[in-house]
């Protein structure tokens, strides 16, 4: 039998971050895949939102704490903080529009600016569902994501397609990247960690129920 | 006795209603020239000495630094105050950021918090000048803020948001 583990209890937290232009259908996203809810009246995120939503990678708990906000510079503020710590990003464009394309290029620029250079990124392609007014050909997306090394998938958050499969890859891939940097330290306890450490939560994060033990079945 | 600004040598240094524009470690877009990472700026004396200087009720001007010194304890207490009751970094967070998409009054307009303390604007480019500067120190002194009153586990370090309940010199925050 497994342990009882409480609800909110998790082993590692990962920040990820939407970014993209306005009217993607970032906040979308975030409400299809941490609410399973899809509204189709388009309003403007002003300021920021963010909300969780827990998955299982091997045997881990992972917590997901997503972060939207405007795609509007006139909505947009303090784009440090809305950065700071992220581990992972969905970088969205809309395939009906281009312009929305073209502009992912300036999106990875702020990204990179902002964050650490392992940072997992994941061009995402939404309202794929809309086909017949599709303008970015998904050859095009998937050479420029090869290009740029980041992940690639097309998502319909209307239809509520491929939106688990991109945050749960984002998610198992920021994992494999804290468990590999876990093992590479561990080889070497003398072994200084280059560059920044991604911190993905420290004992302290582990909740108060688990520091107190579970009881087993 | 306040803590005053060591920003006192201002040659070469450009200026907008008498405010010396401070360089700044950051990379936050704005008009600030980029300081030194290894150099202490004027975001970092304010944090610095913001739980001392937040005490009193009255500052004596040594230099115009001080001026700056003066409106970024005063932000600091006015961020605080929108951290309290912020249980986790998230939140913190994103009380932060939407204070920062709030207006940024420049001298002469109503909401500038210290009317008489620096000169008014002589015209609309010099406003818009220190209005750019002054969201660029902002954003900039919030970032820093959030590291210090939130531990690395995300949870609030009571000896910063405790800061919140202080009125700095008297001035009541709406």
């Amino acid at each position: 039998m497994g342990a009882y583990r409480a609800d909110d209890d998790y082993d590692y937290l990962f920040k990820v971050v939407l970014i993209g232009d306005s009217g993607v259908g970032k906040s979308n996203l975030l409400s299809r895949f941490t609410k399973n809810e899809f509204s189709l009246e388009s309003k403007s995120t002003i300021g920021v939102e963010f909300a969780t939503r827990s998955i299982h990678v091997d045997d881990k708990i992972v917590k997901a704490q997503i972060w939207d906000t405007a795609g509007q510079e006139r909505y947009r503020a303090i784009t440090s903080a809305y950065y700071r710590g992220a581990v992972g990003a969905l970088l969205v464009y809309d395939v009906t529009r281009h312009v929305t394309f073209e502009n992912v290029e300036r999106w990875l620029k702020e990204l990179r600016d902002h964050t650490d250079a392992n940072i997992v990124i994941m061009l995402v392609g939404n309202k794929a569902d809309l086909r017949h007014l599709r303008a970015v050909a998904t050859n095009d997306a998937k050479a420029f994501a090869e290009r740029e090394n980041t992940f690639f998938m097309e998502t319909s958050a209307l239809e509520s397609l491929n939106v688990d499969n991109a945050f749960t890859e984002v998610l198992t891939q920021i994992y494999r990247v804290v468990s590999r940097k876990t093992l590479e330290i561990g080889d070497d306890p003398a072994a200084l960690p280059k560059g920044q450490t991604i911190n993905v939560g420290s004992r302290d994060d582990v909740s108060a129920v688990k520091k107190s033990g579970c009881c087993s079945a | 006795m306040v803590y005053h600004s060591s920003f006192v040598n201002e040659d070469g240094v450009s200026r907008a209603c008498g405010c010396p524009l401070l360089p700044l470690k950051s990379h936050i877009k704005g008009p600030a020239p980029v300081s030194d990472q290894d150099r202490t700026d004027i975001v970092d004396e304010a944090i610095t000495f913001f739980r001392a200087n937040v005490f009193f009720r009255n500052f004596d001007i040594k230099s115009p630094a001080d001026k700056l010194l003066i409106y970024l304890t005063f932000y600091i207490n006015v961020a605080l105050k929108r951290l309290e009751g912020c249980r986790t970094l998230a939140e913190g967070t994103k009380a932060i950021i939407n204070l920062g998409l709030e207006k940024v009054p420049v001298p002469g307009e109503s909401g500038f918090p210290f009317p008489g303390l620096f000169p008014l604007p002589q015209s609309h480019k010099e406003a818009e000048l220190f209005r750019n500067y002054l969201k660029q120190i902002r954003e900039e002194t919030s970032g820093r803020l959030l590291s210090v009153a939130y531990r690395p586990n995300g949870t609030p370090n009571k000896w910063w948001l405790a800061f919140a309940k202080r009125k700095f010199m008297n001035i009541i925050i709406p």
